[in-house]
């Protein structure tokens, strides 16, 4: 069992609704995204255009950012979940540093929320903030207690396209697998050497 | 006579503490509103999460190892007229790699965790590598201070030791598949050049022996070109041979106006002032300020423009809050005044 995910980019509208499905899922304060929508460019001139880029944890297979954990917070999982230890995590950053990806997030203080002006947290952030440690850097998990319960990765199940799909990397006949298999779908900056787990379709 | 002199040497050395514990106040007031208001204070992002603290860290820990290599070499005879300055170049060297260790804990966001790196240490990681050397740095700084070396077997291993910490610094960079302006693999020679560079000048700054000045001026003279060479070498091969990544950080660092003026007022200058100075005292003291902030500020943009490209080939930006700049400062007299303390308590061993 190898969980990885694919992203078919011709499907994508840019919406964002992924990554405001991932900061409602987790609570996330202002500033912290496990999930975004970037922009790259495709093609060659005169054929280039610009293209929206869903851009989360790839839960790589040489993940930079176990390696340099120097408390083993950041750990690979049976499954293919690259899952971060929060209480063992000591705020070094040094993953974010070695993730060429850029998806890590640093919660460096308390968060201050959304609407300030109406003398601090509501009652949701109150809520959802007590989730995060001060200190401590988090990612996407790729919904890890969600799949173990049978469901779906909030991002995948939100996408308004369908331009999402999770599934079992190492199950040839998995749906992730035939689209990987028939659309030569690529990962992200394969030349890093990470060998990452999220796909792209028209990439 | 004597006595004048000497009650003039007491209340400078106060001056020189009273100044230290100033200086060690105003940091730790920085501290207290880092930890109270988070490190939202600080001028670090979600891009560039390494700034002038990790840039001191470095600092503080290759002048660290520097002075040790030194005062090994003044042991073995090799520099000629440092062997008297050998206690304190230890001192000074335990003061440094104490103040480094110092400089980590007010980095990481959950300090109280730092025993987390011994008791669940991950020795994969280099950052893991790094925290055992230092640890045995200052131990053989210890006793290297406190057992005076008769034979040459001490200082060799303290000189492997002062060598290996600060190479495990440079791996710290040079193997984070992250950032593409590091991954040359001369960042281990440049950091332990650096290092030396630093120890050369503040002894330099601190010597009144000529022949001592002497030798350590011939050192910078010798280091400076080499620390040039190296940092041509890393580019150059960015340049030419490296890939996308490569070329877009090397630019990034070439592009920025403070790179030119570190080269300029870190580099060339010191250089030609050394070559003039001759046993001008000031230009030699002034050579070696220019030397030390010169590498400070070298290690500061290296750190920080290898991680301002992020990922989609954008710039992040990062400028060093106040609170920040008040918590090196603070651990910088914190550095100044474990040396005072240490030459004034810690009994001298006659090598």
């Amino acid at each position: 069992m190898k969980y990885g995910m694919v992203i078919d980019l011709r499907r994508c509208i840019g919406c964002n609704a992924c990554t405001i499905a991932c900061k409602q899922q987790y609570g996330n304060p202002p500033g912290i995204f496990y999930s975004h929508v970037g922009i790259t460019e495709v093609g060659t001139y005169p054929n280039a255009r610009q293209v929206p880029l869903p851009v989360l944890c790839n839960h790589c297979d040489e993940p930079p950012c176990v390696d340099v954990c120097p408390t083993g917070a950041s750990a690979k999982q049976a499954n293919g979940m690259v899952l971060i230890d929060e209480n063992k995590c000591i705020g070094c950053r040094y993953c974010m540093v070695a993730c060429p990806y850029n998806v890590r997030q640093f919660i460096g203080s308390a968060p201050k929320g959304y609407y300030p002006e109406k003398g601090g947290l509501t009652a949701y952030e109150k809520v959802a903030y007590a989730q995060h440690q001060v200190g401590t850097v988090e990612k996407c998990s790729f919904c890890a207690t969600r799949v173990a319960a049978g469901q779906l990765p909030a991002c995948v199940l939100t996408c308004v396209g369908q331009a999402r799909f999770f599934g079992d990397l190492e199950d040839p006949n998995s749906q992730v697998s035939q689209l990987i298999a028939k659309f030569d779908a690529k990962p992200l900056q394969p030349e890093a050497g990470t060998k990452p787990n999220v796909y792209y379709i028209g990439l | 006579m004597t006595t004048e002199v000497k009650s003039q040497r007491t209340s400078n050395g106060v001056a020189w503490l009273v100044g230290m514990v100033v200086l060690v106040v105003i940091g730790l007031i920085a501290w207290i509103v880092q930890l109270s208001q988070g490190m939202a204070v600080l001028g670090i992002g979600q891009i560039v999460v390494w700034g002038v603290y990790i840039a001191a860290f470095f600092s503080f820990v290759g002048l660290a190892s520097g002075l040790l290599i030194l005062a090994v070499l003044a042991d073995l005879g090799v520099i000629p007229g440092l062997r008297a300055s050998r206690f304190n170049m230890l001192i000074g060297a335990l003061a440094s790699y104490v103040a480094g260790g110092f400089m980590i804990l007010m980095d990481i966001g959950k300090p109280l965790r730092v025993l987390n790196m011994v008791f669940d240490a991950q020795f994969k990681s280099p950052f893991v590598w790094d925290f055992f050397s230092l640890a045995l740095g200052v131990i053989v700084t210890i006793v290297y201070l406190l057992v005076a070396p008769k034979g040459k077997w001490l200082p060799i291993i303290a000189g492997i030791v002062a060598g290996i910490v600060v190479i495990f610094e440079g791996w710290i960079l040079s193997m984070s598949a992250g950032s593409p302006l590091w991954s040359g693999g001369m960042m281990p020679a440049i950091f332990l050049v650096e290092g030396l560079l630093m120890a050369l000048a503040i002894c330099l700054i601190a010597s009144s022996n000529p022949l001592a000045s002497a030798a350590l001026r011939t050192g910078l003279l010798v280091g400076l070109p080499i620390l040039f060479l190296f940092n041509v070498f890393e580019m150059g091969a960015n340049l030419y041979a490296g890939d996308v990544d490569d070329l877009f950080g090397t630019n990034l660092l070439l592009s920025n106006p403070l790179f030119w003026l570190m080269v300029i007022l870190g580099i060339i200058l010191p250089f030609v002032l050394l070559l003039l100075a001759g046993r001008n005292r000031t230009l030699l003291v002034v050579s070696g300020v220019l030397v030390v902030l010169g590498v400070f500020v070298a290690k500061t943009l290296t750190l920080v423009t290898g991680q301002a490209i992020s990922f989609l080939m954008g710039t992040a930006s990062y400028t060093p809050s106040f609170v920040e700049f008040l918590g090196v400062i603070g651990v910088v007299g914190l550095a100044g005044l474990l040396y005072l303390l240490g030459t004034r308590f810690i009994p001298q061993k006659k090598a």
